[in-house]
């Protein structure tokens, strides 16, 4: 090879709808970029091996494992997480869900299961039993025994359906 | 929290241009959802990483109806090949397989490249593509080669490419009738996978995950004596998914119940 | 009582709720540990001066520059040296620490930092160890008179880390006698707590002051040791613990923090230093165990005597263990009527990762030969296991130990309703999730099971079913000595001040439901925060499912005498003598008048302002006198289902009997039992640290498999059983670890039963449960 490659790049994202230019390390992976560049704390790291989903954010409605991204694939992409649902006061219904049917304890997997039940919801709004256990078994939880969370991504599914027979859609 | 090492960036849109990159300093990357941990690990230490999945070439399904074919580029992800609507009707088995790799995040990233290329052998797809009699297209830029399969994945984390080859697609024959596939995972990867094409006169068995690399055996329907020999001379790993004879007791329970001959 | 929505569920959802790994101090430093790459071994030299010149680095920190710190922790033995101090003794021990400006550049330089070995014998199980004469302490830690909680350290150097006895009657001779004796012998793997935030501390040394914000359990026991270590008063060590991402035990004690405080000492910087999974495997895991059981019954199959052997690996520190073995002793008879008894049990010293508290504390690893004990025997005498259990447990008030609070539960009714659970007919539905959550309570018998939707009931072709029960009672509670403080202000509205580290229990919304309910005040009137020993007062610990009762009690304690302090100004404004000061409905009766909380605080201090303080103190003293505190009952019963081709076991229906006294939050409760269920679960069928040489065979979440959302039971029933006979507040009792003891004994009896073959060794994955199937057909 020539020249060394650039150890650095410049990126351009959208992050919770606000957009963000930086010089990122070609080796600063999503989550540490949401954590210690943006104060995005909501995103939690524990497994860092894909398996345990605490770090699930949105790439382009993607869920991603944000613990083993890299920060430099981000340019051009538009980035969700936990702290970009909620519409001001206004709670996202799977965080709704996750309260009413006390799906949380320690909270710390909580963001990552949330954006996974989102994901969900968004690319499969009927979602049934299979649907729910497929997509959600990829996330861990060691406080709950997970019956509570299948119920709140159950009941979100619910009344983001009934949300959408209102609206007419 | 694990940190990765210094690491350099090659990005390009120009296939060319990323093919006189590829070396053993410089790693391809698409998903990396292999490559990213490895890395963490301190099991590769590339200088720098070389992103192909801005090269058009590499993202492509293209669908032949005339010759029966679909050519999936390496870059595709698992979730994109599982949805494409074509592959699901032609390809049913490997859209149901690509649609339970890993978990949702794995398939979002992950491609279909870069798990044949990284070789784990407890994985779905290299068997469900060497049951399918799948070739793949090698690209370096000395040209372009094709090769079987069985011939790109040579054992456990292991292929032909040499270090400035990348696979650029595979592509893969319509699925005949009669196709499944079924695996036995208890961990976070299969212990078991078993691609089954069965006619009226013959057998087909892929053996995967168990085994170092995936294995095929073509039998005529009813060989009993020669699907118990084939069972017989497979070599199944020994890890924490279970002992040689736990699996091979599973892969003969698992044929006893679909062919209706214990082997 | 009431299952008010959890107090943090708005924090927690958002994304806002602070955890230590997210804490940020002004011009903060990061650390990377250089970790052993040798199990036992002499270290000969430590060369850091490519590190030290490596960019960002400010200190790199190894044994020899801690100066006059006190450089070995450990609560019970001081064995534990912050960095390896000449020696190693397990995979992974910290051999130095690397201060530098990013993670990034710690993480460079700690790759420069060369060290040599010189190797010694490495003895990775306690069989071994024990045998040894080469020693993995070449010391004893122990001085005269040193103890904690009544475990006294080892004073030898031959791989014991603690030994102990229970006996009483003469065991030996009433075996000699029994009608019928049963013999179990069972292995209790080595598992990791795994909560899902790894051990994390962030330190600020400055003279005179040291601030550490981390994942403590127990910030004021870090305090204690820390204020040691460092030579200073109690009250110049604030440790602040902000919501825990899981603990489960395992983050009991002192773990990162000296470590972290020793790299700002050593550095002059605040330090973060943080753990990924590896290291938090190499922090703390729990004691596996051998465990052999001999029980004798007389011809009416009634207990005459139990001699119980128990071996704990309990790796290169002491840690806790020495007290998780001794009430794993006093937790290994079962709740049943002993005439003789004779437990002895040894922690050895190995060349592995540090062992200590982990949910159960010693009764899960008891229990398994325990229970799975009398399963056999069940057999052995033609007689059905839970027919067995009946005609021996202990009855309310009866004593399990001499001089030890008599039994405060009714085992045998939590037993029958475990039977009702099982025998009763799956309920069906129409909309069918993968399980149910069945329901129901046992003090109100008419309260019909929820009816919520179930797969399957119908044995499939291809599997065999098996079903099994299990009891266990631990002495629970911890030592009975808490703290609580409230502050009411002007509004009437309150501040409650209390240590209990908030771990996903619920700790907070609880303790919030209990001073509402004292005070006569709304639940959102009451507001309590995180622990920070600078603030809040003292509590023993966050443990032995100890908070609802004995911080509980505090929490009342303190109401009552906040209720005194209002009276008394209450007096004091209206002019009359405080006896004739009543309180009755939230309002204080003084004169003629009836005034609120709030009237009285203004009126007193003349202004819209001030505030009244109340404070309780739990000690040693009534209610609490007699210790343990509460017995922690665990009753379950399971039914699973194997695969006869591949092994695999699926978990049909889990019961489990919340037997809590009174539920002050059913939903917190329930929560509870499914969660330590559920880890039961894991321990049964899927989890084990795998050493199979010096290192960690699997030390990442894809080999270490914990219980996932598919692996949940296909139908669960929840019964909370509300005697009101505990010690605590309204006749609460502890839950949180019951419903993890009995399960591994439980799911490893009904696999037996379904395979034929009684197991030996947990967890039962579906390789093991196919060497038992081709066992059982020979």
């Amino acid at each position: 090879m020539t020249s060394p490659a650039a150890t650095s790049t410049v990126i351009r994202a959208r992050v919770n709808g606000r957009d963000v230019e930086m010089l990122v390390p070609v080796r600063l992976t999503v989550a540490d970029l949401l954590r210690e560049r943006l104060g995005l704390t909501g995103t939690k790291v524990s497994c860092e091996m894909q398996v345990c989903g605490a770090c699930t954010v949105l790439m382009d409605g993607d869920p991603i494992s944000s613990c083993t991204a890299l920060a430099c694939d981000l340019d051009g992409a538009e980035v969700l997480t936990v702290e970009g649902l909620a519409r001001g006061r206004d709670l996202h219904p799977v965080q709704e869900a996750f309260m009413a049917a006390n799906a949380l304890q320690c909270g710390f997997c909580t963001p990552g299961f949330i954006m996974m039940a989102v994901a969900l919801l968004d690319a499969c709004p009927d979602a049934g039993p299979e649907e729910i256990r497929e997509w959600m078994d990829g996330n861990l939880c060691r406080c709950t025994g997970y019956a509570p969370i299948e119920t709140a991504v159950t009941l979100a599914a619910s009344r983001l359906a009934a949300a959408a027979v209102e609206d007419g859609q | 929290m694990a940190v990765l090492p210094e690491l350099g960036l090659v990005r390009s849109g120009d296939l060319d241009e990323v093919l006189a990159t590829v070396d053993s300093d410089h790693a391809p990357y698409a998903g990396g959802t292999e490559l990213v941990p490895a890395m963490g690990l301190g099991l590769r230490r590339p200088e720098a990483i070389v992103d192909l999945k801005r090269v058009e070439a590499l993202q492509g399904i293209v669908v032949d109806a005339e010759f029966g074919t679909a050519t999936i580029g390496a870059a595709v992800t698992h979730r994109r090949l599982s949805d494409h609507p074509a592959v699901r009707e032609h390809l049913p088995t490997l859209a149901a397989a690509a649609s339970r790799v890993g978990n949702a995040r794995v398939r979002s990233t992950g491609t279909v490249g870069g798990n044949l290329c990284f070789a784990e052998p407890r994985s779905d797809l290299g068997c469900v593509l060497l049951a399918l009699g799948a070739t793949a297209e090698v690209r370096s830029a000395e040209g372009t080669r094709t090769t079987s399969i069985d011939e790109l994945i040579v054992g456990a984390f292991e292929t032909s490419l040499t270090e400035n080859e990348i696979l650029a697609s595979v592509t893969v024959p319509f699925e005949p009738p009669g196709m499944s596939y079924w695996k036995l995972q208890s961990y976070e990867r299969p212990t078991l996978g078993v691609a089954l094409v069965v006619t009226e006169d013959q057998w087909q068995v892929t053996v995967g995950a168990a085994t170092e690399r995936p294995t095929r055996a073509v039998l005529a329907a009813g060989d009993a004596a020669g699907l118990a020999a084939f069972v017989d001379r497979l070599e199944f790993s020994d890890d924490m998914t279970g002992p040689p004879d736990y699996k091979r007791s599973v892969l003969r329970a698992h044929l006893g119940r679909t062919l209706g001959a214990a082997p | 009582m009431t299952a008010v929505p959890r107090s943090d569920g708005w924090e927690k959802v958002t994304g806002r709720a602070r955890y230590a790994v997210d804490a940020v101090l002004p011009n903060m430093a990061h650390a990377a540990v250089v970790r052993s790459e040798r199990a036992h071994a002499r270290i000969t030299s430590i060369d850091r001066a490519e590190a030290e010149a490596a960019p960002g680095v400010i200190a790199v920190v190894t044994a020899d520059d801690l100066g006059h710190l006190v450089r070995r922790f450990g609560h019970i033995v001081p064995d534990h040296a912050i960095l390896a101090d000449g020696k190693v003794r397990y995979y992974g021990e910290p051999v130095t620490v690397v201060v530098a400006e990013t993670p990034h550049q710690a993480a460079d330089a700690a790759e420069l930092v060369w060290v040599e070995y010189e190797d010694l014998p490495a003895l990775t199980d306690a069989a071994t160890a024990l045998a040894s004469d080469v020693f993995i302490h070449e010391q004893s830690y122990a001085e005269p008179g040193q103890e904690f909680l009544g475990v006294a350290p080892a004073a030898s150097a031959d791989n014991v880390a603690h030994r102990a006895e229970l006996v009483w009657g003469d065991a030996e001779a009433a075996l000699a006698s029994a009608a019928t004796v049963v013999e179990t012998t069972a292995a209790f793997p080595i598992v990791y707590g795994y909560a899902m935030e790894t051990y994390n501390a962030l330190a600020d040394w400055q003279p005179g002051a040291l601030h550490v914000v981390s994942t403590a359990q127990h910030p004021l026991m870090v305090r204690n040791e820390l204020a040691r270590m460092f030579s200073l008063p109690l009250a110049a060590v604030r440790v602040e613990v902000p919501y825990i991402g899981g603990g489960y035990g395992s983050k009991s004690y002192t773990k990162l923090e000296p470590l972290a405080a020793a790299a700002s000492w050593a550095s002059g910087r605040p330090v973060k230093v943080t753990t990924d999974v590896e290291a938090a495997m190499y922090t703390t895991r729990a004691d596996g165990a051998l465990v052999t059981v001999r029980t004798g019954f007389d011809a009416d199959a009634r207990i005459c005597a139990r001699d119980i052997d128990i071996r704990f690996d309990t790796g290169a520190y002491a840690d806790n263990s020495p007290l998780v073995l001794t009430k794993s002793i006093n937790r290994s008879f079962g709740p049943y009527r002993m005439p003789n008894l004779r437990v002895r049990g040894v922690a050895a010293y190995t060349n592995t990762s540090p062992a200590s508290s982990y949910r159960g504390f010693g009764a899960p690893q008891a229990a398994l030969a325990g229970e799975l004990n009398m399963d056999m025997a069940a057999d052995r005498l033609g007689i059905d296991p839970v027919e067995l259990r009946r005609r021996n447990l202990l009855a309310p008030g009866d004593t399990i130990i001499e001089g030890k609070r008599p039994l405060d539960a009714d085992l045998v009714a939590d037993l029958d309703a475990i039977v009702a659970a099982l025998d009763r007919p799956a309920p069906t539905h129409a909309h069918a999730p993968a399980h149910v959550a069945d329901s129901a309570s046992a003090a109100d018998p008419a309260s019909a099971p929820t009816a919520v939707p179930v797969r399957d009931a119908a044995p499939q072709p291809g599997t065999l079913r098996g079903r099994a029960v299990a009891v266990t009672a631990s002495d629970a509670g911890a030592s009975p000595i808490s703290t609580a403080q409230v502050r009411m202000h002007a509004d009437g509205s309150v501040t409650l001040l209390v240590s209990s580290t908030e771990m996903g229990q619920g700790s907070r919304t609880a303790l919030a439901q209990i001073a509402a309910l004292e005070l006569c005040v709304p639940i959102e009137a009451v507001a309590v925060g995180q622990s920070d020993t600078r603030f809040t007062p003292f509590e023993w610990t966050t443990g032995a499912s100890r908070t609802t009762t004995v911080v509980g009690l505090a929490v009342q304690a303190a109401c009552a005498d906040l209720w005194d302090n209002l009276r008394a100004r209450a007096a004091d404004s209206v002019g009359v003598p405080v006896e004739d000061v009543r309180v009755s409905n939230g309002l204080i009766h003084a004169g003629n008048g009836a005034l609120t909380s709030a009237e009285v605080i203004r009126r007193w201090f003349g202004a819209d302002a001030g505030e009244v303080v109340g404070v309780g103190v739990i000690r040693r003293d009534g209610a609490t006198a007699v210790l343990p505190p509460f017995w922690e009952i665990g009753a379950v019963g399971v039914e699973v289902s194997v695969d006869e081709a591949t092994g695999e076991v699926t978990v049909e229906h889990l019961v489990t009997v919340g037997d809590v006294g009174c539920a002050v939050n059913p939903h917190l409760v329930k929560g509870q039992d499914l969660g330590a269920a559920t880890q039961g679960l894991g321990i049964a069928l899927w989890e084990e640290m795998i050493y199979d040489g010096e290192q960690l065979a699997n030390p990442n979440l894809v080999e270490y498999r914990v219980p996932r959302l598919r692996d949940t039971p296909r139908r669960i029933t929840s019964v909370l059983a509300e005697r009101g006979d505990g010690a605590g507040p309204y006749g609460a009792k502890g839950a949180g670890e019951g419903a993890l003891n009995p399960v591994p004994a439980a799911v490893a009896a009904a696999v037996g039963r379904a395979v034929g073959v009684w197991p030996t060794e947990l967890p039962l994955t579906p390789p093991r449960v196919w060497e038992l199937l081709q066992q059982a057909k020979q």
